[in-house]
Order: structure tokens, then C-alpha cells, then sequence
């Protein structure tokens, strides 16, 4: 009775932001994003992208509570040159990129396998 | 001693435990390594092969990429996916031996033929029924006693009453606007025209309005466009001596059917042969047996991954699968996006 | 999600619409019961004696409404 609309796991709601960048206070070079709306899905392959940066030296993630739709990802990189905002953007151009690839490798074996036929 | 190459590239199996199940081939932990991501290695290592392919289940081999794309490929396609369902039921009689809301909900799990990627999304609360973000169905029917029922002692429902079940079939499509010129008739509809509804008898009757929406399977499963989406890694066996004769036989036994084969060799005796790992289910049987457990390794190799869906009839798996790249590329986009305009703030 | 149904609300009868209570319309309103027993439809005005016509059964059911209700297919 009390469950939190089903909806609320994917509509931002009125005024929330997709993603906050927050500077860690604690460490140098240390950023935290907060991205709304997000689970395991993104985050940990975010994650595992980040940790394939050699000047990334701390990456990963956590949802806080599973009825809160939103993780915590945690970049540190090496030195203040390369903020951990460059390497979270690095990270997504690279992922796209992979994606890009892979879409192009799927759709070229699936016409291979129709012309075969 | 396994190697660090072993260690980086295969999940070891033994009798009691998994080894190395994570991948670690990240920059910095192993010296001599360069494991930075190289965009051209990944692109000579990645494969596409398909195995099969028909119009409602794939297998396909995903060779090169780490299980974290992959995982998400699955969860996109099992949880984000849209597809259309019944998402209201408006009842003026129900008269079946089923309750209002149970009816309901077996109903909302039908699976529809309609292509979602023609529809818009609803907000949530919005009752209009527009014809860009609805599809409405009515199903009417009443149960009578058939009067050219044979009287030979046949006491089948199907011979005595007509309409004694409520099949798919039954539904009504009703165009609303202009949807009776965007879509052909044949392109929406229930999958399958065979799926029982609910039971009746003479004088029950239901009367529904059935109001379809798009959704993701991440609000209810009924949205979810794939039965399944499951993805393996590929077993390696590897047999470390040579196994002959009775204990070939007896380590074929300890495998799925086809994996192990016998062969004749020169000498004329029987060995045993590693013929299709891909079948194994990766039982560890054979570890459990004394003479085989130190001449067998059982692996599995992290970067090859065998994907299968199940398309549950709207979309095909192919299209299915592409459309998961698309989506999981425009939340990439998205967020890159979310960032540039946070940080130039 | 709430899953009680919902009432449409131009539906529900307003003071207008109710049956008016004097005595005439008492005396020719009908109202359909369903007998318990033999599930004949049973047409009775108030001061009928409540009683199937049919079999005599004492027990009769107003019939469902014929209001539609929404359901959340869920």
C-alpha cells in the first residue's frame, strides 16, 4: 500500500538533475557523481571502463538503498590534470565507441547470415 | 600452478569452488602487462558469430568484451526495453467464475503484437486515450447452450455450450483517431490467437474494455519484450593425460551428451576426445571421481560469451538486441551530455 | 499502485438522478433480483413480498452494477 510508484524507478522526477558532480573533499582528485535514475546496468559497466584508465586509481559504485533509484559512482584519478571528470568523459566516449563497433559487427553477421540462407 | 595468463583470461573450476571469477585485467596489477584500453586491440579481438536465428529465439556468440557490457546488454534487454500491454481494464460485466482484478491481471500478461517504437510514452496519471500512446481492445462475449449440440453422451464444453472458453481471438481491436489507416489490422493484436483467457458457462458473460500502454519491464514484467535474455561463458575441458577405454567411457558419463567422444586411435584402443565444450553444462561431475580429478581442468573463458533470447513475439531477438545498443548508447550520449553542462556551470 | 477499482465519477448517481420516494414511484419502480436457487430474474417493486416467482426461494441478489470499473492490469 505504502510501495513507492513503479514509475519513480525511471522518470526524473520535477526538477532532479541527471547527475551531480560533487568534488570529494576528503582526497585530492576525488569526484563523486550521483547519477539519478541509473542502476547496475550503467554504473558498473562505468565502472569497469574507468578502471581500464591507467591514471584512474580508484573507481566504483554503490546504490545506497535499493527503494533510492540512484548510484554513488566514486572516481579518483592520479594527478589534478586529468580530473576524474575527464576520465568519466573519456570512459563514455569510450564506451560509445564499443558500442558503435559492436552495433556494426551485429548487424553485419546478422546480413551475413541472411544472405547465406 | 596456474599461470598469470590463465588467471587473467579463465574461471577455474574445482570440486568445490570457482577460482579467478572476476576480471582483474585492469592497468597496475599485473607487471609486464599492458592492460590500458586499447580501442584497436578491441576492435581485431571483438566477434559477432551467430548460431542461430529465427523469428523468435537467437543464440549468438559475443567474443572480446568484459561481462560488464555484456550484463548490461541483458538487463537493458530483460528491463528497458519498451513494449505495449494492457495496462487498464475497464469491466461492465464479469459474471466468470475469475474475481474482477484477477482477470485483469491475467490479462495485462498477454503479450501484443504491436510494434512499440510506433507509440509515445504515457505520463503517468494521464487518462486521456490518445492515438499516439494507446491501443484500446474490447472483448465481449457470451456463454449460451449450443442448441446443435450432439446428444450422444458427449459431455465436452466445446460440444455442449458455445463459447465456452475465451481465447485471444476473442479481442476486438478498436481503432482510436487515425490508427485505423497507420496501422494494418494484421500488425496489432494479441502474439499468439490461442491463449486461454478464462472458462464459461451458459449465462456468465464478460464485457471488457481493454486499454493498452507502452511501459519498460523495469515498471512490470508484462513490459518486458524477451521471455528470456541469459548469457553463459563458454566451458573449456582440457584433458591433461590421455584417458583410454573403460575410464573414457566412464569420463563421457560424467559430461552432457556430445561433449566427450571416443575415438580409435593407431594402437587400437579408445580415447577419449574433447569434441563440443559448448554443450557441457558444467556439472563437475568428473571431479568427483578420483582417477579423473587430477588429468581433467574444467574452464570457462571470461571474454566468451554465449547470448541467447527469447523474444517474446512483437520484435525479433536480432532487432531486439540492436535496439539494446541503440538505447544503451543514447544513455552513454546522455549522460556525457549531463556532465558538460554540469561542470562548464 | 492503489488496486482498488476506480469509480468513474460522472457515473456515480447525483441527488437529481436518485428515484424519487414518493408513493407512486414506490408503487411502479422495479428493481431485477436474481433468485439464490434457481438464478431465475426476478422483477420486484418494493412492497412485493421478497420471494422468487419461480421456485419460492426466499433468497435473491441484486445484480452486479452496470457501472463499468477500471482495474490496473497488474
Amino acid at each position: 500500500m505504502n510501495a513507492p510508484a513503479t514509475f519513480e524507478s525511471f522518470l526524473l522526477l520535477d526538477g532532479e538533475r541527471k547527475i551531480i558532480v560533487e568534488k570529494d573533499s576528503k582526497v585530492p582528485n576525488a569526484v563523486v557523481f550521483t547519477i539519478s535514475k541509473e542502476d547496475h546496468t550503467l554504473a558498473n559497466m562505468l565502472r569497469a571502463q574507468l578502471l581500464k584508465d591507467p591514471k584512474v586509481i580508484f573507481a566504483g559504485y554503490k546504490i545506497p538503498h535499493p527503494l533510492e533509484n540512484k548510484v554513488i559512482l566514486r572516481v579518483q584519478t592520479a594527478s589534478h590534470e586529468y580530473s576524474a571528470v575527464n576520465a568519466m568523459e573519456n570512459a563514455i566516449k569510450d564506451l560509445i565507441f564499443e558500442m558503435d563497433m559492436l552495433e556494426d559487427r551485429v548487424k553485419s553477421a546478422i546480413a551475413n547470415r541472411q544472405s547465406a540462407e | 600452478m596456474t599461470s598469470i595468463n590463465d588467471i587473467r583470461t579463465k574461471i577455474k573450476l574445482e570440486d568445490t569452488e570457482l577460482l579467478n571469477t572476476t576480471s582483474t585485467n585492469f592497468p597496475g596489477n599485473y607487471p609486464g602487462y599492458d592492460d590500458r584500453l586499447n580501442l584497436e586491440e578491441f576492435k581485431k579481438k571483438l566477434q559477432i558469430q551467430i548460431l542461430n536465428l529465427n523469428d523468435t529465439t537467437t543464440e549468438f556468440d559475443i567474443i572480446g568484451t568484459d561481462a560488464s557490457i555484456t550484463n548490461a546488454f541483458r538487463r537493458i534487454l530483460i528491463a528497458e526495453l519498451p513494449s505495449m500491454a494492457i495496462e487498464k481494464v475497464h469491466i461492465t460485466e464479469n459474471s466468470s467464475v475469475l474475481p474482477d482484478d484477477v482477470l485483469a491481471h491475467r490479462l495485462g500478461l498477454i503479450p501484443l503484437r504491436a510494434d512499440a517504437r510506433l507509440f509515445v510514452d504515457k505520463a503517468p496519471g494521464d487518462t486521456r486515450e490518445c492515438e499516439e500512446d494507446t491501443l484500446i481492445f474490447k472483448l465481449k462475449v457470451i456463454c449460451k447452450k449450443n442448441p446443435k449440440a450432439i446428444a450422444d453422451g458427449n459431455d465436452d464444453p466445446k460440444n455442449l455450450y458455445i463459447n465456452s472458453s475465451v481465447y485471444t481471438e476473442h479481442m476486438e481491436w478498436i481503432p482510436i483517431g487515425n490508427q485505423a489507416t497507420k496501422y494494418k489490422v494484421e500488425d496489432i493484436g494479441p502474439v499468439f490467437n490461442d491463449i486461454l483467457i478464462v472458462k464459461l458457462r451458459p449465462g456468465q458473460e464478460i464485457d471488457l474494455k481493454l486499454v493498452c500502454h507502452k511501459g519498460i519491464g523495469r515498471d512490470h514484467a508484462k513490459f518486458s519484450p524477451v521471455c528470456t535474455a541469459s548469457y553463459r561463458l563458454m566451458p573449456e575441458i582440457i584433458l591433461k593425460e590421455p584417458i583410454y577405454d573403460q575410464d573414457a567411457e566412464e569420463l563421457q558419463k560424467c559430461f552432457t551428451q556430445g561433449v566427450i567422444e571416443l575415438e580409435d586411435d593407431k594402437n587400437g584402443r579408445r580415447r577419449a576426445v574433447v569434441a563440443k565444450p559448448r554443450l557441457d553444462m558444467c556439472s563437475r561431475e568428473a571431479l568427483r571421481h578420483p582417477e579423473f580429478k587430477d588429468c581433467i581442468e574444467l574452464n570457462k573463458i571470461r571474454d566468451h560469451f554465449i547470448f541467447s533470447i527469447e523474444s517474446a513475439g512483437a520484435v525479433p531477438p536480432d532487432q531486439l538486441f540492436i535496439d539494446a545498443i541503440k538505447l544503451l548508447m543514447s544513455k552513454c550520449d546522455r549522460l556525457l551530455q549531463e556532465i558538460d553542462g554540469n561542470t562548464n556551470n | 499502485m492503489d488496486k482498488t477499482p476506480i469509480h468513474d465519477p460522472s457515473m456515480t448517481p447525483s441527488a437529481s438522478t436518485m428515484p424519487s420516494t414518493t408513493n407512486s414511484a414506490l408503487q411502479t419502480k422495479t428493481m431485477v433480483y436474481v433468485c439464490g436457487e434457481c438464478h431465475k430474474d426476478n422483477e420486484l417493486r418494493s412492497t412485493d413480498v421478497i420471494r422468487c416467482t419461480d421456485c419460492g426461494y426466499r433468497i435473491l441478489y441484486k445484480k452486479r452494477t452496470k457501472r463499468s470499473t477500471v482495474y490496473d492490469a497488474r
